[in-house]
């Protein structure tokens, strides 16, 4: 049986020009671009070619392009980073304003700075996920020196209003605002106008793992969180990935060049999946529909009679069908943090799928996709759960 | 800090009552001879996959006693499903962590009559579970080797 990997959320194959790039630059730029040599020089000079075509794509400057890891990296960075410049410049406790949806990687930040004296406003979000511009608003305080929202929420596809943030934020020079753009990167258009520090992910774009970026415009006072040499003015010591570095501007220009055509494309298979599965009684539809939500994501949760997503997603895999929830295998995240933010409800938020698609997901296997849910869903209403369980262990 | 799963290998097992599936008390030290405990999490796509297989396991030599993070509604079922063969303790992921120190599921423990813990580890397959009850050849012994190598 074929798979019919629905999980592009959490990481997407290289598309094939990353995938070219990363394979021909391993083999030619294997020195250290900080090497004082010809062909650390070379090296540098692509590392260098590459943040400038960033650059220009993203329209900021080449200078507020620094490579990193990845998104935990950038978000750490971006956080942590500015608030420690800020308490060694000022020697006293800021305030910072989070979205109780974020990615762990900006929601524990938060948790870890609360820890440390940070005062850490957590802001609520409503049934359909989005966080209140009125709410940010509400939050500011005099010591308020970072927002930090996502575009895309990962779980549920919740689009923020990360334009009313920032137009509301803009005015206010000690604040400034960072975006989580990994899931909304690629797939919906985005203005960096207004955002003073971006979260890029690599892999989620068709790029490889192990690399990211982070956008902080000139004028934002930084502390670094790792110490060594200087690769990327100093902020994010560390020898250069540069075939890392080169694959993922190839793949940031093709995720330009293809999102028009890509978003067409997962409108409808959004459209199609929606409309099937909230017909079914027993599912609750967890993601708002577009413009509200991003196409390639969408969120579900069963209903009643203990089912998690766990039951539902080996179900579901024993059909091909590889899906996934809010997190892995981790026995001790019993309920989704970000559903029970928007539902407060335990057993919605303990029986969510995530499906997540791509481009290259068609109709067809849209259509095979509800055709085992609406099976599944059929056969749990009925059936001792881990009976049935084993028949599908048995038929796979 | 990074912590192995699981009590060290000689440590004594938890001399608390738990309450099985019928509301039973179980005192796990007064049961005799070797008792095989499994722990796995309804949160856990990989303790879902072997929950099918415990069905058709056999475990002659010892007593096996399934410790599940599931509702007393979810016990029935599985109860009914393993066709009330063996006990099932609910207790919580922190209970499991405070008692047991099992942090990951689906894990194995094997008590021997000591009431010590002679073998622990993760397991996957209820092949692997045998393996580590010591009822399935040479691997039991590789595994407790392999423990006690990297506890030293």
């Amino acid at each position: 049986m074929n798979s019919l990997y629905l999980d592009y959320c959490a990481s997407t194959p290289l598309h094939p020009r990353a995938f070219q790039t990363l394979m021909d630059s391993s083999k030619l730029y294997y020195a250290n671009p900080s090497s004082m040599h010809e062909m650390g020089f070379e090296a540098s000079l692509r590392v260098e070619e590459s943040r400038e075509q960033i650059a220009r794509l993203l329209q900021v400057k080449a200078t507020e392009v620094i490579f990193t890891s990845g998104a935990t990296e950038s978000n750490n960075l971006a956080i942590i980073g500015v608030v420690r410049a800020w308490m060694k410049r000022t020697g006293r406790n800021p305030h910072i304003i989070l979205s109780e949806i974020e990615h762990s990687s900006v929601y524990q930040c938060g948790k870890q700075l609360a820890k440390e004296g940070v005062e850490v406003s957590f802001l609520p979000v409503n049934r359909q996920g989005i966080v209140s511009p009125v709410s940010v608003k509400e939050s500011l305080q005099a010591n308020t020196i970072l927002v930090s929202v996502m575009h895309v929420n990962n779980e549920t596809g919740a689009v923020q209003p990360i334009a009313e943030i920032g137009e509301l934020v803009k005015p206010m020079p000690h604040v400034l605002f960072h975006v989580d753009g990994v899931q909304g990167f690629g797939k919906l258009p985005v203005e960096l106008d207004y955002i003073d520090l971006y979260t890029v992910s690599g892999h989620k774009i068709g790029g490889p793992k192990g690399i990211g970026l982070l956008i902080a415009k000139e004028h934002i006072e930084m502390d670094p969180l790792l110490y060594g040499g200087e690769q990327e003015l100093g902020i994010r010591p560390g020898t250069t990935n540069v075939p890392a570095v080169l694959s993922l501007a190839e793949a940031i220009a093709a995720a330009f060049e293809e999102q028009q055509k890509k978003f067409k494309h997962l409108m409808a298979l959004h459209d199609l999946v929606y409309s099937r599965l909230a017909g079914i009684s027993e599912l609750v539809m967890n993601s708002p529909q577009p413009p509200l939500s991003s196409p390639h994501i969408l969120n579900f949760s069963y209903q009643g009679r203990g089912i998690t997503s766990a039951m539902m997603i080996r179900m579901l895999a024993k059909q091909g069908i590889i899906v996934s929830s809010q997190s892995a295998c981790s026995s001790k995240a019993k309920q989704s943090r970000v559903l029970m933010a928007m539902t407060q409800d335990e057993m919605i938020s303990s029986s969510s799928i995530r499906l997540s698609f791509n481009e290259t997901v068609t109709l067809e296997e849209a259509g095979y996709l509800v055709a085992s849910v609406e099976q599944m869903v059929c056969q749990l209403k009925s059936k001792n759960k881990f009976d049935l369980l084993q028949k599908y262990q048995m038929n796979s | 800090m990074i912590s192995e799963n699981g009590p060290d290998l000689g440590s004594f097992i938890s001399a608390k009552e738990y309450i099985n599936q019928s509301g039973s008390a179980l005192n796990l030290r007064s049961i005799r001879g070797t008792k095989v405990l499994l722990f796995i999490s309804m949160h856990c796509v990989r303790c879902m996959e072997l929950v099918p297989e415990l069905q058709q396991m056999h475990l002659p030599h010892a007593r096996f006693i399934l410790f599940s993070t599931g509702s007393d509604e979810d016990h029935k079922e599985l109860d009914e499903f393993l066709q009330r063969k063996w006990p099932i303790v609910s207790l919580s992921p922190e209970q499991m962590e405070e008692d047991f120190l099992i942090r990951s599921h689906p894990f194995g423990l094997v008590i021997d009559e000591n009431q010590q813990v002679c073998n622990k580890g993760t397991v996957y397959t209820s092949n692997e579970l045998l393996e580590l009850a010591g009822t399935r050849g040479a691997g039991n012994l590789l595994k407790v080797l392999r423990n006690y190598v990297r506890r030293k």
